[in-house]
């Protein structure tokens, strides 16, 4: 046995990269035939979203690249765009999935370098990748049609590079760290959060070996970093400015996140608003809920133990960093601007959870700073013991607790106010789908993107906010070319047209319950 | 005086020739002149070759029956063949020039006179030959070819080289206007003297008026618009001046036997102007006949040059992070050597009108970590430099300095001197340092040793230059920044994928005998250093990048930097035009890699300079005037197009001005790396650079306009810095005293 282990761990260390790449390919096909055959690939609103908003790029009445929308950040879009003109990869979902599971293959990839680089160890590494790749939440969401798995692959790629760079000083590590969280900037606004903090990091790191700064080497590490860092942010802002002729509209328009949640805000109903303690309380509970208890209680022992221990500044620094995207949320969630509703802290309405993976992203500092604080100790105590009892807790985690329940992020695509399943779009779909297949539908994306999607007609078959002219005149005389108007209440449609008595004498109303209305023409 | 071969061409002139031969040797024997007398006689049916013939016996003659075409012309050219002295003179059978005047046109060819011309007076004639003759000699001769001279003359004296150097195709009556015209492009000088043109008296003239007029005037006009062709020097001048040759009689000496074919002497050769010609005929058809597809044609071409520019040099710059091909020396190598066995080494300095800057380099050259004695340092200057000459006597040289004065002619550039030091050189290694230059004290060992443990085929390492004076003013800042990046970036990423590497102006060190089989440097091509890097995957050699630094002065002086790069612009030009020539000539293996690596690092370059601002110009205007002009700009960029335009503009500017900062801080230039911002308007200096380098190409395309070097002379600090920060054994010089080695 022994001479088989050292047979197993030779080939490793020969062939770590190919072994690691070939492990997670074949976990990651695994699980995503798991969820397709249960079905479970398309359960969320925003999956179908992702989806239709990458097949406009290609199939719409104005196709092309301002099709990758204004709100969401649009590189995970972008990426599905080789796969998305396929209808059968567009309708299954699965382009979203290779591109979630080519980043859940790198994201994993990277979370066993950082653990090498700070560890140095080949096992203790592989325990944290076991933690990492097998969390079920992630298997889940490396599934679908979701970008956190892409914003967690450009997120270790930048923290690998970022912490080679502070080992090394090696220029190509600090510019392929800036690259990766340029990439990340594109993909959540998370990873904003985490450029601020990186900039910090290199400018403490610097500042402390150069005190005098005579040579402006801390302004030229920060302006190498971040000129590249930033211009993703740069690049959406213009963007945004050209079409929309406003930097800020993924911020202020009518379907940001803020101005969704805005009536939840003026209501009260947005608890965490203003509300520092709750908005941590809701977060924790959400990482919690996603990598498991016992996990995140441990790892919030494991940081308090590696920040007051003595250790290197740029390692414990370091730690800090990996947090920045965690904190980004609980910010979103203190200023109102998003909402996430856990097991703990349900929707007050209708008790159900709500955009829980956004958790997911805390398994990054709570898989590094675990697998730390563990090497640090075993280190210390040089006893089997406490490697076996952390392989017995990882073993628990894992393999007992999550398999006996059902993971957070399944549980919202399921029941939680995510799910497709739940909401008046799949009426709306089915109606569109039956009487309006023959002609145009106007509809307004923001709001009813998922039904869009589920109508499995060509996306040339609506007119929405992103067809231009089409857009603004049929807003004006509708009659001059849609079939159907669909619009539920708030959106714009619903705006424009909500009792217009005229619009009466060319449609007749074909759906009418919870707040979505669908015309025919006559 | 010399001796002379007298041609008489003859035809039917048995009542003319024995009174010819008695006059010309009445004149010649009684001058003391040596002489002979060649009759070419072209099948006369009267008594011409029996009367010559009766004649050999008394004065030294040579009959001859012509064997070639009719005419007086081809009589001539066989005459030339058969004369056996260094001078000949030609002079019609008819007894219409007077042979007295012989012995004054061989004086003035004494007195340094190539050819002399008898010019005829008519006041003898008859009125219609004087009318005619004037006429002629007026308009073809004076008015369309410039001769001052009588160039129908039928007695001319000239020097033999002449005529074995020059190729003369003739019609039968048409050899002296292209005589002459050809002589004159080959450099000779004409003279004249004038005599009295007699009636003829006995037997009858061959011309035919109309018809030998007519015949003359077409090839005058032929002529005219004849191509000029290089003519290389006779072998006598070749011994002595080295390889050259005239053209449209302007002397060139090169110092090399590349051929001018290899040069960039021409602009273009007649294929490429056709290949021009017919793009732009394509062009303008295409605009006739449907202007707006042909303009999104030629928006989508100029795109995907973008496009493709753009992934090579992604290429490059990822390929010299991941794949370090430059050589290293450590300095404990070199130390492992013996100072007996290090090879001899000559370094060129070409100088030109910069003695001020000489001290510098006696005392960067003194630093070099190199056996004395193994050294031969050649200061090149120019003839024609007086002040530097007379300057670098006050200066006193190390033994191992040798000065060089390069023989004054054209062109008048830094590679025909390094030419002329390479004819000179005895080192088994070259190297080329401008008299600004600090090189790294090791770099003459590290370049011995980076040979050794190289591929043989490197014949060439190319040392990293970069500047002293960075810090100078935001000029140099930026320029710091531009070298940074090409040679800490580029040029090692160019070495990484085995591509042709254009040299740098500098800190090249050469295998001598190899440099000697490359015939050295191109003397036409103003950036000969980048002509050579490509000449020499041409002749299946290669370049390699040493890790070894030269310092250099960056230009400080807008003026001057627009001089300098539209020098190296132009230059660039000319190398891409010389190599695109034949494109077989590059071998076959790697043939299409080599090709294209051309297209795009010098192609692609040179035409982003030029069309940069006019993109540039489209993309403003259409944000700008967007409601009025939005709809007809993008009329022109089809999805496709616009898709790779937007990624070549928005990834390709920031990508490159990104470079930019990875070349400073990988060179250590932290400092200046927030200066790159303002890279953007040195792109754009750099496009009025590109539009002053073309109109130079045109107008002067050997012109080497002169970099001012020591402009950083007056700042003390940026001096000390130079020798501090390079080499820091260095004690910074005492500066305005001659530096005593």
């Amino acid at each position: 046995m022994k001479n088989y282990l050292k047979k197993v761990n030779v080939f490793f260390s020969e062939h770590e990269n190919i072994s690691l790449l070939a492990y997670l390919t074949i976990t990651s096909i695994a699980a995503t035939l798991y969820f397709y055959i249960h079905n479970e690939i398309l359960l969320y609103n925003d999956a179908r979203s992702h989806l239709d908003i990458a097949r406009r790029i290609v199939d719409s009445l104005t196709p092309g690249i301002t099709q990758i929308g204004s709100i969401w950040l649009p590189l995970y879009q972008l990426f599905q765009v080789p796969f998305i003109w396929n209808t059968f990869l567009w309708h299954s979902g699965l382009s979203g999935s290779i591109v979630s599971g080519f980043s859940y293959i790198g994201a994993s990839f990277f979370m066993y370098k950082i653990l090498k680089r700070l560890t140095n160890s080949t096992i203790i590494s592989l325990i944290g990748l076991g933690i990492f790749s097998l969390n079920p939440n992630l298997l889940y969401l490396q599934a679908v049609p979701l970008d956190e798995v892409l914003t967690l692959f450009f997120i270790n790629g930048s923290l690998y590079f970022l912490l080679a760079w502070a080992e090394t000083k090696s220029l190509y590590s600090l510019v392929l760290s800036s690259l990766f969280v340029f990439l990340g900037s594109l993909v959540r606004y998370e990873v904003w959060m985490l450029i601020i903090f990186e900039v910090g990091y290199i400018f403490s790191l610097v500042k402390q070996k150069d005190n005098d700064d005579k040579s402006g080497t801390v302004e030229s590490y920060i302006i190498l970093f971040s000129t590249l860092a930033f211009f993703g942010i740069l690049i959406w802002l213009v963007f945004n400015f050209l079409i929309w002729h406003n930097a800020f509209y993924f911020l202020d328009s009518q379907y940001s996140a803020q101005s969704q949640q805005s009536l939840a805000v003026k209501t009260g109903a947005l608890k965490t608003h203003n509300n520092i303690a709750l908005s941590l309380l809701v977060y924790a509970s959400d990482v919690l809920e996603n990598t498991g208890y016992l996990f995140g209680i441990l790892a919030v022992v494991a940081l308090i133990y590696l920040l007051l221990k003595n250790g290197k500044t740029y390692i414990k620094l370091f730690y800090v960093v990996t947090l920045a995207p965690a904190i980004f949320d609980v910010v979103s969630l203190f200023k109102g601007e998003t909402v996430i509703y856990t097991s703990f802290f349900p929707s007050p309405q209708t008790d159900q959870v709500f955009n829980t993976r956004y958790g997911i992203i805390g398994l990054i500092p709570i898989t590094i700073i675990l697998v730390s604080a563990f090497f640090v100790i075993e280190k210390k105590f040089k006893r089997k013991i406490i490697f076996y009892l952390f392989l017995t807790i990882i073993i628990l985690e894992n393999f007992l607790y999550f398999y006996l329940t059902s993971p957070i992020n399944i549980i919202d695509g399921l029941n939680g106010i995510s799910s497709f399943s739940k909401s008046n779009n799949i009426y709306m779909a089915n109606i569109i789908k039956n009487n309006c297949s023959q002609g145009l539908t106007l509809v307004s994306a923001g709001k009813n993107e998922s039904g869009m999607f589920t109508t499995m007609l060509p996306m040339k078959s609506f007119i929405y906010e992103g067809s231009g002219d089409y857009w603004n005149k049929a807003l004006s005389n509708p009659q001059s070319m849609a079939t159907c108007i669909a619009m539920t209440n708030g959106d714009v449609a619903y705006q424009n047209f909500v009792n217009k008595q005229e619009l009466l004498q060319s449609y007749r109303i074909i759906f009418n319950s919870s707040g979505t209305i669908i015309y025919k023409k006559k | 005086m010399e001796a002379v071969s007298v041609i008489i061409p003859t035809l039917n002139e048995g009542e003319n020739i024995g009174r010819l031969i008695e006059q010309i040797n009445t004149t010649l024997f009684y001058n003391n002149i040596p002489y002979e007398i060649i009759i070419v006689d072209d099948h006369s049916i009267d008594n011409t070759r029996a009367l010559v013939r009766h004649l050999l016996e008394r004065f030294p003659m040579k009959l001859k029956l012509k064997k070639g075409a009719p005419g007086k012309a081809q009589s001539l050219l066989e005459g030339f063949s058969y004369a056996k002295y260094e001078i000949i003179c030609m002079i019609d059978a008819d007894l219409q020039y007077p042979p007295e005047v012989i012995p004054q046109m061989l004086s003035k060819i004494g007195n340094g006179a190539d050819i002399v011309v008898a010019n005829r007076n008519y006041a003898k004639a008859s009125f219609l030959r004087n009318v005619i003759s004037k006429t002629f000699s007026t308009i073809f001769g004076r008015l369309i070819h410039g001769m001052k001279v009588d160039v129908q003359s039928g007695l001319k004296v000239f020097k033999k080289e002449i005529i074995e150097r020059l190729e003369i195709n003739p019609s039968p009556w048409t050899f002296d206007l292209e005589f002459l015209k050809k002589s004159v492009e080959a450099g000779y000088d004409i003279d004249s003297v004038s005599i009295d043109f007699s009636k003829r008296i006995y037997g009858k003239s061959k011309i035919n008026f109309i018809k030998s007029s007519w015949e003359i005037g077409v090839q005058a006009l032929r002529l005219k618009f004849q191509k000029s062709e290089e003519i290389p020097f006779h072998p006598k001048v070749q011994m002595k001046k080295g390889f050259g040759f005239h053209y449209k009689g302007k002397e060139y000496v090169l110092h090399s036997s590349l051929s001018p074919k290899e040069t960039a002497f021409k602009r273009l050769t007649l294929k490429q102007k056709n290949i021009i010609v017919t793009l732009i005929a394509l062009l303008a058809a295409g605009i006739i006949l449907n202007w707006h597809t042909t303009v999104i044609t030629l928006i989508a071409l100029l795109t995907t040059l973008y496009f493709a520019d753009l992934l090579f040099n992604l290429m490059l710059i990822v390929r010299s992070f991941t794949k370090p091909a430059e050589i290293v020396i450590t300095e404990h190598e070199t130390r492992k050597i013996k100072e007996v066995s290090w090879p001899s080494y000559t370094v060129f300095c070409p100088l030109y009108k910069e003695w001020k800057v000489i001290p510098q380099f006696v005392n960067a050259i003194s630093h070099l970590d190199y056996p004395k004695n193994k050294l031969q340092v050649m200061l090149l200057l120019e003839e024609d430099d007086r002040e530097t000459i007379d300057a670098i006597k006050n200066i006193e040289l190390p033994y191992y300095f040798e000065i060089a004065i390069v023989p004054n002619s054209f062109p008048k550039t830094k590679p025909k001197a390094c030419n002329y030091g390479l004819t000179l050189a005895k080192g088994d290694f070259a190297v080329i340092y401008d008299a600004e230059d600090i090189p790294d004290p090791l770099q003459l060992k590290k370049s011995v040793l980076g040979f050794a443990k190289s591929d043989p085929n490197i014949v060439c390492l190319q040392a990293k230059l970069n500047f002293y004076n960075s810090k100078q003013n935001l000029l140099t800042k930026v320029f710091t920044a531009e070298y940074s990046l090409w040679f800490e970036l580029i040029l090692t990423g160019l070495q990484s994928i085995n591509a042709p590497i254009p040299l740098g102006g500098t800190s090249n060190h050469f295998k001598t005998e190899a440099l000697r089989i490359m015939n050295g440097w191109d003397g036409f091509n103003v950036t000969e250093d980048a002509d050579l890097g490509i000449r020499l995957v041409k002749n299946g050699f290669k370049t390699a990048i040493i890790d070894s630094q030269t310092l250099e002065e960056a230009n400080s002086n807008l003026k001057n930097w627009f001089h300098q790069r539209s020098r190296w612009i132009k230059g660039y030009i000319q190398t891409y035009l010389v190599h695109t020539r034949d494109l077989k000539t590059f071998l076959p293996e790697r043939r299409a890699f080599n090709v294209m690596a051309l297209q795009l690092l010098i192609g692609g370059k040179i035409l982003s300079l030029f069309i940069n601002p006019l993109m540039w110009a489209i993309t403003i205007t259409y944000f700008v005037l967007r409601p009025i002009a939005g709809h007809f700009i993008s009329s022109f960029f089809p999805a496709p197009v616009l898709y790779l335009g937007v990624i070549s503009l928005v990834a390709g500017n920031f990508l490159y001005l990104y470079y930019y900062m990875i070349g400073c801080a990988k060179h250590g230039h932290y400092s200046l790396i927030q200066y790159i911002f303002l890279v953007p308007f040195y792109w754009l200096a750099m496009s009025i650079a590109s539009w002053i380098a073309l109109i130079q190409l045109i107008m002067a395309p050997h012109y080497w306009p002169k970099t001012k070097h020591g402009l950083h002379l007056d700042q003390e600090q940026t001096i000390n810095v130079a020798f501090a920060t390079d080499n820091k054994q260095y004690v910074s010089p005492s500066y305005g005293q001659n530096a005593h080695i």
